[in-house]
């Protein structure tokens, strides 16, 4: 956070606080997304988010919970967030080792918006696995363990 | 402890609302949902979902953090033992449905006001001098829609405003705006009705001459603010209604609808222009969020007055 006086930008906590009503409430549009922050209690800087993406009907992704971690650091909003997956997946986009979503492969990272939030970051990650280019892609067991934490 | 009402929204979009007790466990709440009368599931294929947590059967669900008027998912499982086949079912069983839209915020108490005023301030930003006007034009529908929710998150919770006033991070813009009175005042004095506004309302005027009356948060400021509101949304009223419909009212609905051009206003203005034209940049977001259909963004679009959430919302529920 800029020092009081500096340069200062629309508040970046404020703009979260919005996002985690939004989430608290599912005010959001999208029934197959959930998220949240990851620890309230200490997170005051609210960087630390949780992240569910119900796999899309129609895909190899169906019926499965897909947990993500989500950091969004001190220059988010002006800079995408950084997103993990917990759970396993095969998805382009995703590193096979650790589960890090590349910004560069997702369109709403790699040209990222002021205006864009988390849920538009999970929605775009859930409009990827119903592509076509996913849908024929194999996918780990349930049983798989998780991918490691940041 | 009393019971706090909670809601429960399936994967179809049904939505249950319930009234829980938060000491009670997950399990407990899954045993509630079970019955016909709400989402008709056996325990065993239900999974929770909130915050981006799976919920897990033997914790409470005040350890999540749950409070009144949150929403949890609802996903169902396969049956247990049916094995191979992964199906979610859909929920059908519809209690209560309340339709999640998009509707525009009862007047906010006074309490609201003063941060209301602030988010709308945010949204035009207005360090960027007289340019910020543009911006905040550009900002009308997203921007405006979110500041009505945050209005709404404070009206529900009264203690929120002063909690959030005195954060650091509100303190620091608080004073960035009150060590610049002269872009405030200056957006104000750039607009004819906004002018009229302050003449009338003299507690305005010397607000804005009294840069330490926006740092108090004392009674009189909440009533200057009031004020403030109240004429904004007889401008917005007497003006341009679509960007009120497309923002969502309120403060920040009234503060972009009273620049001449600002967001949604300026769209329905100028209808004759192609809507490929007149929505290129929501059409580049929409396709970089993954929807590809050019056709059915661009109704999504003209339905919404070019407004990318709504538009969203829009898509998604078809």
């Amino acid at each position: 956070m800029a020092a009081a006086g500096d340069t200062v930008v629309v508040p970046r906590n404020f703009r979260l606080l919005e996002e985690l009503e939004k989430g608290e409430k599912a005010q959001g549009a999208s029934p197959h997304l959930s998220y949240g922050l990851a620890d309230p209690e200490e997170d005051a800087m609210m960087i630390n988010w949780n992240g569910t993406i119900i796999g899309p009907n129609g895909t190899p992704f169906e019926g499965r919970i897909y947990s993500l971690q989500i950091e969004c650091g001190e220059s988010y909003p002006e800079l995408p967030p950084i997103v993990k997956f917990r759970t396993r997946v095969n998805l382009p986009c995703v590193s096979g080792d650790h589960g890090r979503v590349n910004p560069a492969a997702v369109p709403v990272m790699a040209q990222w918006r002021r205006s864009y939030t988390i849920e538009d970051v999970l929605n775009s990650l859930w409009n990827l696995m119903k592509s076509p280019q996913c849908r024929k892609l194999g996918q780990p067991p349930e049983t798989a363990p998780d991918y490691p934490l940041f | 402890m009393p019971p706090t009402t909670i809601h429960v929204k399936a994967t179809s979009g049904s939505k249950i609302t319930l009234d829980v007790d938060l000491s009670a466990t997950v399990a407990d709440l899954k045993a509630l949902l079970a019955t016909p009368s709400n989402a008709d599931c056996e325990p065993s294929r239900q999974r929770l979902i909130y915050k981006g947590h799976v919920l897990k059967d033997e914790k409470s669900l005040e350890s999540y953090g749950l409070a009144a008027d949150h929403t949890i998912h609802l996903v169902k499982g396969p049956a247990p033992g049916s094995g191979a086949a992964t199906t979610t079912t859909t929920m059908t069983t519809t209690t209560t449905t309340t339709t999640p839209s998009p509707s525009p915020p009862a007047p906010a108490p006074a309490r609201a006001d003063p941060f209301g005023f602030l988010g709308a301030m945010s949204g035009g930003d207005p360090f960027g001098g007289m340019g910020a006007l543009g911006g905040l034009g550009g900002m009308g529908g997203d921007m405006m829609g979110d500041v009505a929710a945050m209005q709404r998150r404070l009206a529900e919770n009264p203690g929120a405003t002063a909690e959030l006033l005195n954060s650091p991070a509100i303190r620091s813009y608080v004073d960035s705006i009150t060590q610049n009175p002269e872009t405030l005042r200056a957006m104000f004095e750039s607009n004819p009705q906004m002018r009229a506004v302050l003449e009338q309302n003299p507690e305005l005027n010397h607000m804005l001459n009294d840069p330490e009356t926006l740092r108090r948060t004392d009674p009189a400021n909440v009533r200057a603010m009031m004020q403030m509101q109240q004429a904004m949304r007889q401008l917005s009223g007497s003006g341009l209604g679509p960007d009120v419909a497309a923002g969502g009212g309120g403060f920040g609905g009234g503060f972009g609808g009273g620049f001449p051009g600002a967001g949604a206003g300026a769209a329905a203005a100028a209808p004759s222009e192609p809507p490929e034209t007149l929505y290129a940049s929501q059409l580049a977001q929409l396709k970089d969020m993954g929807f590809f259909d050019e056709a059915q963004n661009i109704r999504a679009l003209q339905a919404t007055m070019g407004n990318v959430s709504a538009a969203i919302e829009r898509l998604l529920s078809q």
